[in-house]
């Protein structure tokens, strides 16, 4: 990677990042995501051995996990109102200052993923810039897209010129900055070797609108039409492979890509909060928390950044995070959020190996504690308090989860050969054993094998019969919910339409002024979550249901095919169902959500009172009904995976356990061969040979299968205690 | 720094506001959290008459303006008036419609300032108050961190003010000083005039306002001297219209 950092210092020591923490009892850190990253290597180590050890039943199993352990990295998406110093945050937690562009004015205006991940080839481009594509870009230039939709829902025919205005100047800016034929550019993606700090100027800085830039300067500014930055690096701060996000602030007067940022911020795994302590948590933040898709599982760490900037920044800073965490445990009691607060600036500051100058010198003074007129206590840079909130978040996280599922998956699917081997090793023995007593006995033995194993046979393929109604139970468990629930939410959204209509319309008729008239959908929205999760827990409790009819059904079949099963193999999986179900329809902006101006528009059109009223309740309707239909859709989709992954499973074992009866059929053929009288003495030694060797190859096969085991239930119980580690703190 | 290039850029415009400023009478101060609103009144004020505190913010209008006594009246909702302290204020006992401050300062015999509650914790009732003050006020001063200038969640407030109020809006740029690069100044000005000059008669740092209103007194000080009678003139609407 050829990236050069002005400040001469470049990727690599992750302890960089917390280059200073005056607090005594700062724990001595790890890089982020460390406790993560050893179980991950474990498994994968592991997966090397299984996937020569396990059989063909269990290879799509074992492909998918090991996509899913080198490819899933933790996304980290950082989020925040403008200047709030997303940018300046990003750029100290990875220990380059001055990577990304950072400026007085609202500066980030592309949405750009670092991606980090220590340990593998470099990928072939740095840096790849999507532009936008041809429609996205009309759909941009027509209107605006999602705002401009609402607006006219809310005022047919109503021309925002505020928005006509901002696009005209978006659209003659990238003409000027790129030329009138700059329309030829959509649709292309731009990839580069090296990173550089004027390339990310290029493409994702907002760029001074009043440079006239084209003509004076040869480089050009792609960032009108820029919809996303992938940035690689192979040298990383972190331990487990970390995608950070970084985003224009919310709440930018210039409007236009406002929906396209919310589009790309897909379902990321933590979200940190980035606050200006100057104006900590207004009206907007708490909504856009309340919006976050998180909501159901902790995943938000607030960042109280900027606090230098404060008056009395060691003494404010304190009150500011109080009062930041008194807020926020009233308004979501069941959220665990970690509040920090810190200056990114003074982190990245303290790493720069510049000499400090002016303002600068005087902050670091401060923060050093010493030689400061004030003696105010030092100020902590907040940086290592939030690596170690990441990493305890991480443990708890959808990745953890993750890592979890597939060691169990794939302590299932070793501990069903393990038992398959020893039940092999058993029946050889026991032949073995026959053979050299007597005939007889052997052929005796040979026909009750026989027989014992075309029972087991014919019950594993009823088995897999089964599996089939198993499949169609689901199906109908899965289709039955599925309308309940869309009556459900369909009918509280029709109440909450009916119920506003009314009061509007008796608002009005009492005289009551539409002012400062505002329908809240807030409880609307949490009706409705509360509504969703609960169905859904009910559903996923259904499908959990059939899963325990199912499993036990196995462990019956495995206990009579395999007789040294100690029934501890094949526990129904545990249910982290909900933990995957995504809110983030929820979160869709409407035109409820639109500012009071925006009403009052509204309201004069001359409509009477009931008028009025239906208006609204139409407006709601259009309004949540299609967000009612794409909860369905996500609830449908999360049990469907769900179902898929057990049934997956299910018959990943029963094939197991079908090829083990194979292999047993396969030794019994073998031992009955001298009953059928063509054997003689070379053949018979030659044969008992091969049989040591096998039984010594079966024996070999149960050591490496056990230590796995072993293995794997130390993974499950280290990721276990993370997670309680972090619950309890 | 920025202080020449603003006096240069607001020649012309600030020749506008010493007209008005002569017969200013009331002024509204306006704007979001912690945007330096009660710094602002204290500064045209010219000493600390309000607590500026990082923590308990104004949850009341304000209306400070002459008096012969110094001293703090709350006015409750039912519309009973008591006598108050700054300390009560602070410690968030005292609830009300408005606090009234009366000074016998001498710069208060032309000026009332409301100083308002900051906007964005999301309470309509108390932005729709807000919004019912820049009515009446004749000048109304809104307040901008130089830090994070102008947000759309501020925009969208003073658009919702009706374009008569805006002609008497100033956008004063708070917290300049803070700035850490001395370009800052002048490029967060050129955003601020790309973004928001078409609302608001002008754009000022504090320190202009202040030399503006100093020589506005100072105008009027030998106008009234010169002609007497002109002092009490028609009012500032008229002679915004003209």
């Amino acid at each position: 990677m050829g990236f050069e950092a002005p400040s001469q210092l470049h990727g690599g020591d992750a302890r960089r990042v917390q280059p200073f923490n005056r607090q005594a009892d700062a724990p001595c850190q790890e890089p982020i995501g460390a406790p993560l990253e050893r179980a991950r290597l474990r498994i994968a180590a592991l997966l090397n051995d299984l996937e020569g050890m396990l059989g063909e039943h269990a290879a799509p199993l074992l492909r998918e996990a090991r996509r899913q352990i080198d490819e899933r990295a933790c996304r980290i998406a950082v989020i925040g109102q403008i200047k709030a110093g997303k940018t300046t945050f990003i750029n100290t937690l990875i220990g380059q200052p001055g990577l990304l562009p950072t400026d007085i004015n609202p500066w980030t205006a592309v949405v750009s993923a670092l991606h980090f991940r220590s340990g593998v080839a470099t990928p072939e481009h740095a840096a790849v810039f999507q532009l936008f594509s041809i429609d996205e870009w009309k759909q941009i230039a027509k209107g605006g897209g999602r705002l401009r939709e609402l607006t006219e829902r809310l005022v047919p025919g109503f021309q925002p010129d505020l928005l006509r205005a901002q696009l005209e100047v978006m659209r003659s800016r990238s003409e000027r900055r790129l030329g009138a034929k700059f329309e030829q550019l959509l649709g292309k993606s731009h990839r580069f070797k090296t990173i550089t700090p004027e390339l990310l100027a290029d493409y994702i800085s907002a760029g001074d609108p009043n440079l006239q830039a084209s003509t004076t300067e040869q480089r050009r500014n792609y960032s009108d039409i820029t919809r996303s930055a992938d940035l690689y690096f192979d040298d990383s701060p972190f331990a487990f492979p970390i995608t950070l996000i970084d985003t224009p602030g919310t709440n930018d007067p210039f409007l236009v890509r406002d929906e396209i940022t919310r589009r790309s911020l897909e379902n990321p795994d933590i979200y940190i909060f980035v606050l200006s302590a100057l104006q900590p948590l207004s009206a907007a933040d708490v909504a856009m928390i309340r919006l976050l898709n998180g909501l159901y599982k902790d995943r938000i760490i607030v960042f109280i950044n900027r606090v230098d900037q404060l008056a009395n920044p060691g003494v404010d800073a304190t009150i500011v995070r109080r009062s930041v965490k008194k807020r926020l445990r009233l308004e979501f009691p069941n959220l665990h959020i970690p509040v920090i607060s810190g200056s990114a600036w003074l982190g990245g500051l303290e790493m720069s190996s510049q000499p400090a100058s002016g303002k600068e010198a005087q902050f670091s003074a401060l923060v050093a504690g010493s030689g400061s007129p004030f003696a105010a206590p030092a100020l902590a840079t907040g940086m290592s308090e939030v690596a170690a909130a990441i990493t305890q978040m991480m443990c708890n996280s959808t990745i953890a989860v993750l890592l979890q599922q597939i060691a169990s998956c794939l302590l299932e699917l070793v501990r069903s050969d393990q038992a398959g081997v020893s039940a092999q090793l058993q029946q050889m023995q026991t032949l073995f054993e026959a053979e050299r007593t007597e005939v007889n006995a052997l052929q005796k033995k040979i026909a009750e094998e026989e027989a014992a194993l075309a029972a087991f046979e014919a019950r594993a393929h009823a088995l897999r019969a089964s599996f089939e109604e198993m499949q169609a139970h689901f199906d109908r468990t899965i289709e039955s919910g599925q309308n309940m629930l869309r009556s459900e939410l369909r009918s509280i959204v029709r109440d909450f339409a009916q119920t506003s209509a009314d009061r509007l319309a008796a608002a009005i008729e009492n005289g009551v002024s539409t002012r400062s008239w505002r329908c809240n959908v807030t409880p609307l929205r949490s009706d409705l979550e509360t509504a969703y999760l609960t169905a859904f827990d009910d559903l996923a409790r259904d499908v959990v249901r059939v899963e325990q009819f199912l499993y036990p059904q196995l462990q019956v079949i495995v206990s009579n095919l395999l007789p040294g099963y100690r029934g501890t193999v094949l526990e129904a999986p545990e249910a982290p169902l909900a933990g995957s179900l995504s809110l983030s329809a929820l979160s869709d902006r409407v035109t409820m959500d639109l500012d009071t101006h925006w009403w009052t528009h509204w309201f004069r059109a001359r409509r009477s009172a009931h008028e009025h009223g239906n208006q609204l309740r139409i407006l709601i309707e259009n309004d949540f009904l299609p967000i009612v239909e794409q909860l369905v859709g996500d609830a449908v989709d999360s049990l469907r995976q769900r179902v898929e992954y057990t049934m997956q499973r299910a018959s990943a074992i029963a094939s197991g356990l079908l090829s083990g009866v194979e292999q047993r059929r396969q030794n019994v053929a073998v031992q009955a061969a001298p009953l059928r009288g063509s054997d003689d003495v070379q053949s018979a030694a030659h044969r008992q040979g091969e049989q040591i060797a096998r039984i010594q190859k079966c024996l070999e096969q149960q050591a490496t299968l056990t230590a796995s085991c072993e293995e794997l239930e130390s993974i499950l119980a280290g990721l276990d205690g993370l997670q309680s580690e972090s619950a309890r703190r | 720094m920025s202080r020449s290039l603003l006096h240069r850029s607001g020649q012309s415009r600030g020749a506008e506001l010493l007209a008005e400023a002569r017969l200013l009478t009331r002024v509204a101060i306006a704007g979001e959290v912690n945007s330096g609103k009660t710094w602002l009144a204290n500064g045209l004020l010219g000493s600390q008459v309000l607590p500026t505190s990082f923590v308990t913010r104004t949850e009341v209008p304000t209306v400070v303006e002459f008096g012969a006594k110094s001293r703090l009246v709350l006015e409750r909702s039912d519309g009973s008036r008591v006598a108050a302290s700054w300390e009560e204020v602070e410690a968030g006992t005292c609830q009300g419609r408005r606090l009234r401050q009366r000074l016998p300062s001498p710069r208060l015999q032309d000026l009332r300032l409301v100083d308002t509650p900051g906007l964005g914790d999301g309470d309509e009732q108390m932005a729709h108050r807000i919004r019912c003050i820049c009515r009446s006020a004749d000048l109304v001063l809104w307040c901008t961190s130089a830090l994070q200038a102008w947000k759309a969640s501020e925009r969208d407030f003073w658009l919702s003010l009706s374009p008569r109020v805006r002609d008497k809006g100033l956008l004063v740029v708070t917290f300049g000083d803070m700035l850490r690069h001395d370009q800052d100044a002048g490029r967060v000005l050129a955003r601020l005039q790309a973004e928001a000059g078409l609302h608001f008669r002008k754009i000022v740092f504090p320190a202009q306002l202040f030399d503006l209103l100093a020589r506005a007194r100072l105008q009027r000080a030998i106008h009234s001297a010169r002609e007497p009678t002109i002092a009490h003139s028609p009012s500032t609407r008229a002679l915004l219209s003209a």
